[in-house]
């Protein structure tokens, strides 16, 4: 009798260190299944105002310290999660930021005038030929729209159906989506 | 033939033993949803409910933040639920009402439409809130699978210990007080914030490449609305009226069109700011307590108001109040509700803030 008990309680030892012993990080109330934003990355596009490079993922503190007063400010709460999603409006650009661990990243750039351009020159009103010749390599090009991603960041134009132009530009972390 | 005996008892009662340990490492390992994150535990809720409701809303947080149903009762005598979860996404609220149909059939199922940009399963953290609560059914197992992101597996799903396993080292009293029961957090699927946070400078919404929903989108709101059909149920489109995130009108165009094309009813609350009272700017009593995205008390209740009336306008509902045994368990609710409501008003007062909820 003392054998098979002993036999049952080494079983439940076993699953219980068996599960335990996984170091797979819970979807718990903390949240923390999203993925870390560690660091930036060097080989992605990187859009840059005034000297101050907004890199995606970037720890956003120092750079929205650099860039001054915005035009306008929101932040909106995650439905359910802690932390809160802001959005920083300058002349010529958007701003948003995720939060992870207590400390805000950006998330996104969207360049909403043509007096800023990407550091490969595209602006607002650019040709789709113009974007071509600036970006060789895997575009997906849609029917108003093409994207190119490198790293962990994706670069979207969106083009005016008529004229094909660019009417939209767009920095993205694939980490915050 | 003794010896087998005892190595059948033996193999059986090592099997109970095992299975009750896992059961019981189990109910302490998965999140309980009580003290944070509550919105995790309203998909359970709802299973404690003991009557039926004439109207169901199902959707994300433009429901359940938006609606209260202890007003349409007040003032309607209309019977409703809320099955609505964080960023729930439209092929969980068409299992949640095939999950409701299990239980009863309602006259009326509302469907809040902004989940319609989402085509594609989001991240596992609201996957877990929306469905970790849901009864083990066909209906589960079907909504899971069409949730689960890349790295997820179905049988988590069945046996969360599997997923929660490496909580051990995070477990807290929450885990411990609420390992076979939990309070009760909503009313009626509604979450009450009765705070005030005006609206500010919202974002200009920035432009798509594509504004067309997704045919997984299309494929489910076709489902859903089948699935009314069939059981002879009012469905009815509804797009909250919350100022963030956009609502295009290129999305509102489609969804008018496939209402008219359904013979639908629609209705952008949006539109209907003005009408319905809902203040979003005055800084000390607006209708919102987070910048315009979700309404609070006073404004959920201002909506509620509003949509009775509209609901009793395009469908014929009984008026419930004059039944007693369906008021003496709605009282229940609304005792629930004013009490919630003046402890809100009371730690809102005592420290200019909700502490507690």
């Amino acid at each position: 009798m003392k054998k098979s008990i002993c036999i049952i309680l080494a079983s439940i030892m076993i699953v219980c260190l068996m599960l335990t012993g996984c170091a797979q990080t819970p979807a718990s109330s903390s949240g923390s299944a999203a993925p870390a934003a560690d660091t930036t990355d060097t080989a992605a596009y990187v859009f840059t105002y005034n000297s101050v490079a907004i890199p995606m993922d970037a720890p956003a503190a120092p750079i929205v310290a650099q860039l001054g007063e915005p035009l306008s400010y929101f932040e909106s709460e995650s439905c359910a999660f802690e932390g809160i999603d802001k959005t920083y409006t300058y002349q010529s650009f958007v701003l948003n930021t995720y939060p992870k661990d207590g400390v805000d990243y950006v998330s996104s750039v969207r360049l909403t005038n043509d007096t800023v351009s990407t550091a490969e020159g595209i602006y607002i009103g650019s040709t789709l030929d113009s974007v071509n010749a600036a970006y060789s390599g895997s575009f997906t090009v849609g029917e108003t729209g093409c994207s190119f991603k490198a790293g962990n960041m994706t670069l979207s134009f969106i083009l005016d159906a008529a004229t094909g132009n660019v009417t939209s530009i767009k920095y993205s972390s694939n980490i915050a989506q | 033939m003794k010896t087998n005996i005892k190595r059948i008892i033996f193999i059986v009662a090592a099997l109970l033993v095992w299975c009750g340990s896992f059961f019981l490492v189990q109910r302490l390992l998965v999140p309980k949803y009580m003290d944070d994150l509550i919105e995790g535990a309203l998909t359970a809720e709802y299973y404690d409910e003991t009557t039926e409701h004439d109207v169901i809303f199902i959707g994300d947080c433009e429901v359940y933040e938006n609606f209260s149903p202890i007003t349409l009762w007040e003032e309607y005598g209309i019977t409703s639920y809320i099955r609505g979860n964080a960023q729930q996404l439209i092929w969980q609220s068409y299992y949640m009402l095939e999950d409701v149909l299990r239980y009863e059939k309602p006259e009326v199922v509302v469907f809040n439409v902004l989940s319609m940009k989402y085509g594609e399963p989001q991240s596992e953290e609201y996957n877990r809130l929306a469905l970790d609560g849901m009864e083990l059914s066909p209906t589960k197992i079907e909504a899971v699978n069409a949730s689960m992101t890349e790295d997820e597996e179905l049988i988590t799903y069945i046996f969360p210990l599997l997923r929660y396993h490496s909580r051990w080292n995070q477990l807290s009293g929450e885990d411990i007080r609420y390992m076979f029961r939990h309070d009760k957090i909503s009313h009626n699927g509604f979450v009450m914030r009765a705070d005030v946070r005006a609206a500010g400078a919202i974002p200009e919404p920035e432009p798509l490449a594509d504004y067309s929903f997704s045919e997984n989108c299309w494929k489910y709101l076709d489902m859903m609305t089948a699935l009314c059909r069939e059981n002879d149920i009012e469905l009815v489109l509804i797009k909250a009226p919350s100022l963030y995130p956009a609502w295009y009108d290129e999305w509102d165009a489609q969804i008018v069109e496939y209402a008219e094309k359904n013979g639908l009813e629609y209705i952008n609350l949006l539109d209907k700011v003005d009408e319905i009272g809902i203040d979003f700017y005055s800084p000390e009593t607006a209708d919102t307590y987070d910048n315009g995205l979700h309404l609070n008390l006073s404004g959920a209740e201002k909506l509620s108001s509003y949509f009775g009336n509209w609901l009793l306008t395009k469908f014929e509902l009984s008026d419930h109040r004059t039944d007693s045994e369906l008021a003496a368990v709605w009282q229940e609710k609304i005792d629930f509700y004013y009490y919630m409501k003046h402890d809100q008003l009371e730690e809102l007062e005592k420290y200019g803030e909700l502490i507690s909820y």
